[in-house]
C-alpha cells in the first residue's frame, strides 16, 4: 500500500465500502504516513457535513436573477453620469431609514424594506419621506368634462425603487442618528440626477445618503398626458439607530435577498416604462405578483400608475387603494399613493371621495398631507366647495 | 408560476438541488450558495440556445458553478453591509435551531468549515464537488483537468484539510488546558 494507492480509494469514493484485508493494509500505511493519515480525516469530516434542503423559492429567484443583468447593468452605466455620486456594486433596495443597534458595532443588516408590511413590531424605522414634492400643480381640468375616461390625470413623482444608505461606521459606533436633506431632479426615466444637500446633521452622513440615493427610481411625472422630468424634488433620509436588539436579531437572522430582488424587478418594470413597453411593463408587475404575492404596496403603485398612463381610471383606482390598504398597515405608512388616488377620484368628479383619500388618517405627523401637491388639489377642491365640513 | 423564461425553467429546474447542494458544499452557506446558483442562471440564461442541445445539462451547469466559485463570486445581489462571518453564524445557529445533542456536531462542522475556507479556492471546489459524489470522469468534464491532475489535486487538498483540521483540533486541546 502507498500513498498513491490511497489517494485512488480517496478518487473513487470507496472509503466506505472496503473489504476488511484492504481496510487492515489501509490502516497500517495510515498508521505510519503523517499525509494520508490527515487526508483520511478530512475524508471523514467532509463526508459527515450536512447539506440543508433547498430553498423553496430558490427557482423563482434564480429565473428572476436570470432577467437581471442587462438591466442592472445598463442601470450602473446610466447612472454613472449621476453628479458627484460613486455609485455602489450593490443592487437598488428599498429602505429608506437604515436601523441597527448599538450592540453591534459591525455594521450587520437591518434595512427594513420599504413596502413589506411585516416588519418586526418594535423597530424604529421612520417613514423617510418628510418633505418630498415637487412645485407644479398637480390634478386633472375637472370643469366642463364630460366624459370622465378622457380627463387627463396629472400625477406627481412617486419613489418606487429605494436603497438603503450605509450606515457612516463611526456614527454608528457612537450612536449618532442624523438626517440629510436632499435636492434632486427626477428624469423622465425615473433616474435621479443632480443631487445637492440642502441641510444635514452632520457631514458623514451627506454622501452615504447622496450614493443611495442616486439608485432610486421614480415614477415620472405625468402632466398633459405625457411622463415628464422633474425638478428640485426633495427628500429627506434619515439615519436612525434601532435601541431595540430583539427587533434587530429578527432581521439579522435572514440576509433579505427577497426585497434586493424585489426592487430590481421593479427597476426591470422602470426600464420598460422608460422604452414606452406598457405591455411588457404590464407583464412584469404580474410576473412579480406570482412570485411574491399581491401584499406588496409598491406593486399596486405601480399597477396604479401603469393603468393611469393607459387612461383606464377605474382599474387603476382599484390598483391604488389596494396600495394604500398595504402602505398604512403598520408599522410605518410609507410611500402611499394618496395623491395618485386622489387626483383620480377628482378627475372621475368624485370630489367627496377626492377629499376624503386626502384626509385619510394615519398620516405621519397629523392627518393632513402637506405636499405641494396635495394642497394644490385641495385648493381646487375648496373652490369647487368641497370642504372638510361637506365630507363631514 | 408566470415568468418570461418557461422553457429556461424546465431546463433547469430538474437539476437544481444538485446545483444548490454543490454550491453549499463551495460556500459553506446557505446564502451565499443562492447567490451561486443564481449567477450560474444568470450565466445559462444567456447560452439558453445551448442550453437546448446539452444531453448533460447538470455538469454543464456544474461546470458554470466552479467556474462562478473558483473566479470569485459576485457579490450582486447583496446588501452591502453583511459580512461573511456572519452568513455561517445565521445559516447554523439561526435557520435551524440545534437540539443540544447536536451541539457537538456542530462544532465539529464549524470547524471543518473554518478549514475549508482556508483552502484555495481550486481545492475547495475539487473536494466540494468530489464529495458530493461527482466521479473523476465527472470532474474532468466540469474542470478541463485530466483525471491523473485531478486525483493528485484532490488527494493534496484532503492532507492540507486534514492538517488544518488537526491543528485546530491541538489549538482548541491547548486552550483547554490552560
Amino acid at each position: 500500500m502507498s500513498c498513491n494507492d490511497v489517494a485512488s480509494i480517496l478518487a473513487t469514493h470507496r472509503t466506505s465500502r472496503l473489504a476488511p484485508s484492504e481496510r487492515a493494509k489501509i490502516d497500517a500505511h495510515l498508521a505510519s504516513c503523517a499525509d494520508c493519515s490527515a487526508a483520511w480525516h478530512a475524508q471523514d469530516e467532509l463526508l459527515a457535513l450536512r447539506v440543508p434542503s433547498m430553498p423553496a423559492a430558490l427557482l423563482e429567484r434564480a429565473l428572476l436573477a436570470s432577467r437581471l443583468p442587462q438591466s442592472a447593468s445598463t442601470r450602473r452605466a446610466r447612472s454613472a453620469v449621476v453628479a458627484g455620486a460613486v455609485l455602489l456594486a450593490g443592487a437598488a433596495a428599498a429602505a429608506v431609514v437604515v436601523s441597527m443597534t448599538r450592540e453591534q458595532p459591525t455594521p450587520a443588516v437591518a434595512s427594513p424594506p420599504v413596502e413589506q408590511s411585516d416588519t418586526p413590531a418594535g423597530a424604529t424605522a421612520v417613514e423617510g419621506r418628510v418633505a418630498e414634492g415637487e412645485s407644479a400643480p398637480a390634478a386633472a381640468q375637472g370643469d366642463g368634462v364630460t366624459s370622465v375616461e378622457l380627463v387627463e390625470v396629472a400625477l406627481g413623482v412617486q419613489p418606487v425603487v429605494r436603497k438603503s444608505p450605509d450606515y457612516p461606521p463611526d456614527a454608528l459606533k457612537a450612536g449618532i442618528e442624523g438626517h440629510v436633506k436632499l435636492k434632486f431632479d427626477v428624469t423622465v426615466a425615473g433616474l435621479v440626477e443632480n443631487i445637492n444637500v440642502i441641510e444635514s446633521s452632520g457631514a458623514q452622513f451627506e454622501d452615504p445618503a447622496a450614493r443611495a440615493l442616486a439608485q432610486w427610481r421614480y415614477l415620472p411625472r405625468i402632466e398633459a398626458g405625457k411622463r415628464v422630468g422633474s425638478q428640485g424634488i426633495q427628500t429627506v433620509i434619515r439615519f436612525a439607530l434601532n435601541r431595540d436588539p430583539a427587533a434587530v436579531a429578527v432581521r439579522t437572522v435572514r440576509p433579505d435577498n427577497d426585497y434586493v430582488a424585489f426592487n430590481e424587478g421593479l427597476a426591470v418594470a422602470m426600464d420598460r416604462l422608460a422604452a414606452d413597453d406598457l405591455r411588457g411593463v404590464e407583464l412584469q408587475l404580474d410576473e412579480m405578483q406570482a412570485l411574491y404575492g399581491a401584499d406588496r404596496a409598491n406593486l399596486w403603485n405601480f399597477y396604479g400608475y401603469l393603468y393611469t398612463v393607459e387612461g383606464n381610471y377605474g382599474r387603476a383606482i382599484d390598483a391604488y387603494e389596494r396600495s394604500v390598504a398595504i402602505a398604512t398597515q403598520p408599522p410605518a405608512p410609507v410611500s402611499v399613493p394618496y395623491v395618485p388616488l386622489a387626483n383620480l377620484y377628482f378627475a372621475r368628479h368624485q370630489y367627496d371621495l377626492a377629499l376624503k383619500t386626502l384626509l385619510r388618517p394615519n398620516l405621519p405627523g397629523g392627518n393632513r398631507l402637506v405636499t405641494p401637491e396635495a394642497n394644490a388639489l385641495l385648493e381646487k377642491l375648496n373652490a369647487l366647495g368641497v370642504t372638510e365640513e361637506t365630507v363631514r | 408560476m408566470a415568468t418570461a423564461h418557461p422553457e429556461f425553467g424546465d431546463l433547469v429546474a430538474p437539476h437544481l438541488t444538485a446545483l444548490f447542494r454543490s454550491a453549499y458544499r463551495l460556500t459553506g452557506n446557505r446564502s451565499d450558495a443562492e447567490d451561486v446558483v443564481q449567477e450560474v442562471c444568470v450565466r445559462a440564461y444567456t447560452h439558453l440556445a445551448t442550453l437546448r442541445t446539452l444531453d448533460q445539462p447538470k455538469s454543464w451547469l456544474l461546470k458554470i458553478a466552479y467556474r462562478v466559485f473558483v473566479d470569485g463570486l459576485r457579490r450582486r445581489t447583496r446588501s452591502p453591509v453583511r459580512t461573511t462571518a456572519e452568513d455561517f453564524d445565521s445559516t447554523r445557529s439561526s435557520d435551524e435551531p440545534t437540539p443540544e445533542e447536536r451541539a457537538e456536531a456542530e462544532l465539529a462542522e464549524q470547524r471543518l468549515l473554518g478549514a475549508l475556507a482556508k483552502l484555495d479556492r481550486e481545492q475547495r471546489a475539487l473536494l466540494a464537488l468530489h464529495v458530493e459524489g461527482y466521479t473523476l470522469a465527472e470532474l474532468e468534464a466540469m474542470t478541463d483537468l485530466s483525471a491523473d491532475v485531478l486525483k493528485a489535486r484532490l488527494y493534496r487538498a484532503r492532507v492540507r484539510l486534514g492538517k488544518l483540521l488537526a491543528a485546530d483540533g491541538k489549538t482548541s486541546t491547548l486552550a483547554l488546558v490552560k
